[in-house]
């Protein structure tokens, strides 16, 4: 057996230190150790598995591929390796109520929030590690501070169209509906408009900077502050402000009863020939005697 | 009369040797019913338009070039605008009272249309558009369009993005004209949208023009209502083809509607503290190529833009040169043949009933099948088309697909009105028959029941 050369041993321990140094770099960065770090900083994820199983494995499965919704043949869309599906999403749809559904998880209504914000952000934690989301909450939530003026002009640009030049919503055709935004926080409008959740497209930096997305989110707290009058009511739309001219109309005509007269129907000689008629001459007694024209 | 107002009157009569006159007109007798009041009402209100408008006028600034907001508005502080909403901004936000005269403006502009329109359908229930007042009823016909397009113009003179989006409409429909539309339109918006012009077109229109046509035709009208004298709700005992029962004009017609405009400025002016009829300011200003989602003209437009929405997207004619389109038949041949319609019933039921002779006497719509089954067919029709101006926001309130809500409005528009026509005038005529008479052709037999009774 022959020993090792010097220059040998030294080129393999050279060898040995990379590969090391590879391992241990790699081991260092691997993502799904990053995301267990971060994730235990979103929330608790022993709550968040716990609470995905209850919400949200019936539909998403517990490896969150998604399967068939129970009672539809509709599959609920997968959570794990897609793009899209971001710790902010998950985060989105929990924190405007539209997962989890009460019921008919398709029907595209707003609904109740089911969670506060720790189970919500325990539940974004548990995706984040145990499907290996990216977990851009940091990066979509830090908004500078927004400017209304701006922002209404952007909002007027990129979202009146669907969601409605006061954020009141709409219709989205298909069965499809956009929800009001004028009741969301800014950190809300953010993470949708970064996201692009359900129908919705996703809009970029390139489109929409931090900047706007801030000012598209002051524009919409300073609707949501507006005062409006002692019954409430701010801006009408022409919709509405119909139902109050009908309010309108109809105090009208019942002060016309008021200032002028009782509403009567056309009298009916042959119905009232068989009644006593009252012998009181009429109210209003000036008699014209003039011919008609 | 008091002793002042007395002595001045001499002094008047003196030098224009007015009592004979004043007596014959004080005398003048007003038969009594409320929904007589409805147009008295309109008139209040036009006058409440008059006064807030001139309000109004003194710090619109109709153009839409761009300039720059100072006021304390925070949305708007230090952006530029176009001139016409930032001075809409400046009146909501800045000028002293400037927000309760724009609501009482549009809040009265609302019930001028509204009572007018009552008005009408009571002309057209109990038959006060028959011979000798056609006339009279062609100049309410026109009043009805006045005062459209007096709302029309006034919904875009903010220049808000629903106004913006209303003129758009208006400049479509102008180029669906079949030949003539290009021209026609680039004539009145004086290029191709958007204009500048359009503005300051729409402004001389709504403080001008229609202002003053308005106010003549109202004046016509009165002279016409007063020259023919009113039509009366038929009374048991009382022959009303020869006699007029009602108030003297003064005093007591003159305290009652005394009484009504004092009321109706009330009413007003507690809608405009309660009710945010014209604020528009977060719609934002007019950006051409962009339109919000449930973008509805006011009420009184909301058939047009039905028939607009529900209208099959088709076309025909001969491709480059003339073309029939949807829009065209939906938002003008429709609304010129509903309005011709009306305005020629007159002459249709005298026709089908050999009508002759004057009429003073106003009938229950039930005693002439024909009119009973073309009035509900026609305002059933109107009121669809209405509805399916809201077909997207009854769409999210029911959770019902858009698609599905456009269907439903396009079948129901045309079977309900004729299902609801046909029934109520063959429930007419029964009842006619029941009671074992038929239409009179001339007053004095149809009054022939209300004396012998």
């Amino acid at each position: 057996m022959r020993t090792l050369s010097l220059p040998m041993c030294r080129s393999l321990i050279g060898w040995f230190v990379v590969v090391a140094a590879g391992v241990v770099l790699a081991v260092w960065w691997s993502p799904g150790d990053v995301s267990a770090q971060e994730a235990e900083e979103l929330g608790d994820v022993a709550l968040g598995s716990q609470l995905y199983a209850q919400a949200c494995a019936q539909c998403h499965a517990s490896d969150g591929r998604g399967v068939e919704v129970p009672g539809t043949d509709r599959v609920a869309p997968a959570l794990q390796g897609r793009e899209q599906v971001t710790a902010a999403y998950v985060d989105l749809v929990l924190r405007t109520g539209r997962m989890p559904p009460a019921a008919d998880p398709f029907d595209n209504q707003p609904r109740k929030v089911a969670f506060n914000e720790a189970q919500r952000l325990a539940i974004v934690a548990y995706t984040v590690e145990e499907f290996g989301l990216t977990n851009d909450l940091a990066d979509v939530t830090d908004l500078p501070e927004g400017d209304p003026g701006n922002g209404q002009s952007v909002y007027a640009e990129n979202c009146a169209a669907c969601h409605g030049a006061t954020g009141g919503g709409g219709v989205a055709g298909g069965g499809a509906w956009t929800p009001a935004v004028n009741t969301y926080e800014p950190v809300t409008l953010a993470e949708a408009i970064r996201v692009g959740p359900f129908q919705m497209p996703a809009f970029g930096e390139k489109q929409i900077t931090d900047q706007e997305v801030a000012d598209v989110g002051a524009f919409l707290e300073e609707v949501r502050s507006e005062s409006g009058t002692p019954l409430g009511l701010v801006e009408l739309n022409p919709v509405f402000a119909s139902g109050f001219v009908a309010l309108l109309a109809v105090a009208m005509i019942l002060s016309l009863f008021w200032i002028s007269s009782k509403p009567t129907w056309f009298p009916d000689p042959e119905a009232d020939a068989d009644e006593d008629r009252p012998t009181t001459p009429a109210a209003v007694t000036p008699v014209d005697t003039t011919e008609q024209p | 009369m008091t002793p002042l107002f007395g002595k001045l009157f001499d002094q008047l009569d003196a030098r224009l040797h007015v009592r004979a006159d004043t007596r014959k007109s004080a005398n003048k007798v007003f038969p009594s019913n409320w929904s007589f009041l409805l147009g008295e009402v309109a008139l209040f209100s036009l006058v409440i338009l008059v006064l807030t408008g001139i309000f109004l006028t003194f710090f619109y600034r109709p153009n839409v070039e761009a300039v720059t907001y100072t006021g304390s508005n925070p949305v708007f502080a230090g952006r530029t605008l176009p001139a016409a909403f930032e001075s809409i901004v400046r009146l909501s936000s800045d000028i002293n009272g400037g927000l309760l005269f724009r609501r009482l403006h549009r809040g009265a502009s609302h019930l001028f249309i509204a009572t007018i329109v009552l008005h009408m359908l009571r002309i057209l229930l109990t038959g006060a558009f028959r011979k000798p007042r056609e006339l009279n009823y062609f100049v309410g016909i026109g009043l009805l369009t006045l005062a459209f397009g007096a709302g029309f113009t006034g919904y875009s003179l903010p220049y808000d993005s629903l106004a913006g989006t209303g003129i758009r409409i208006a400049y479509s429909e102008l180029l669906s004209l079949p030949l003539i539309g290009d021209r026609v339109a680039f004539w009145i918006f004086g290029g191709a949208f958007p204009t500048g012009d359009v503005i300051p077109r729409f402004f001389v229109l709504h403080v001008m023009l229609l202002p003053a046509a308005l106010i003549g035709t109202v004046g016509l009208h009165l002279f016409m209502v007063y020259r023919q004298k009113h039509t009366q709700f038929p009374r048991v005992g009382v022959d009303g083809h020869q006699l007029v029962l009602g108030k003297p004009l003064w005093p007591l017609q003159f305290a009652e509607s005394t009484t009504l405009f004092l009321w109706t400025g009330g009413l007003l002016a507690a809608a405009a503290v309660l009710i945010p009829w014209s604020d528009v300011a977060l719609l934002g200003p007019y950006v051409p190529g962009e339109v919000g989602n449930n973008a509805q003209p006011d009420w009184f437009l909301f058939w047009l833009e039905g028939a607009l929405r529900i209208f099959p997207p088709i076309e025909f004619g001969i491709p480059g040169t003339l073309i029939i389109s949807g829009p065209f038949v939906a938002g003008v041949v429709l609304p010129g043949l509903i309005f011709t319609f009306l305005a020629f019933y007159p002459f249709l039921e005298k026709w089908l009933y050999k009508l002759e002779g004057e009429w003073h006497v106003l009938q229950n719509p039930l005693e002439i099948p024909l009119r009973a089954g073309v009035m509900l067919g026609v305002f059933s029709a109107l009121l669809l088309l209405s509805a399916a101006a809201t077909n997207d926001i009854l769409s999210r309130m029911l959770g019902i697909p858009i698609e599905v809500m456009t269907w439903f409005f396009r079948i129901t528009v045309i079977v309900a009105p004729i299902v609801l026509g046909l029934g109520i005038a063959r429930y007419a005529r029964r009842r006619l028959n029941r009671r074992q008479r038929h239409v009179p052709s001339t007053e004095t037999e149809a009054q022939q029941r209300y004396i012998a009774a």
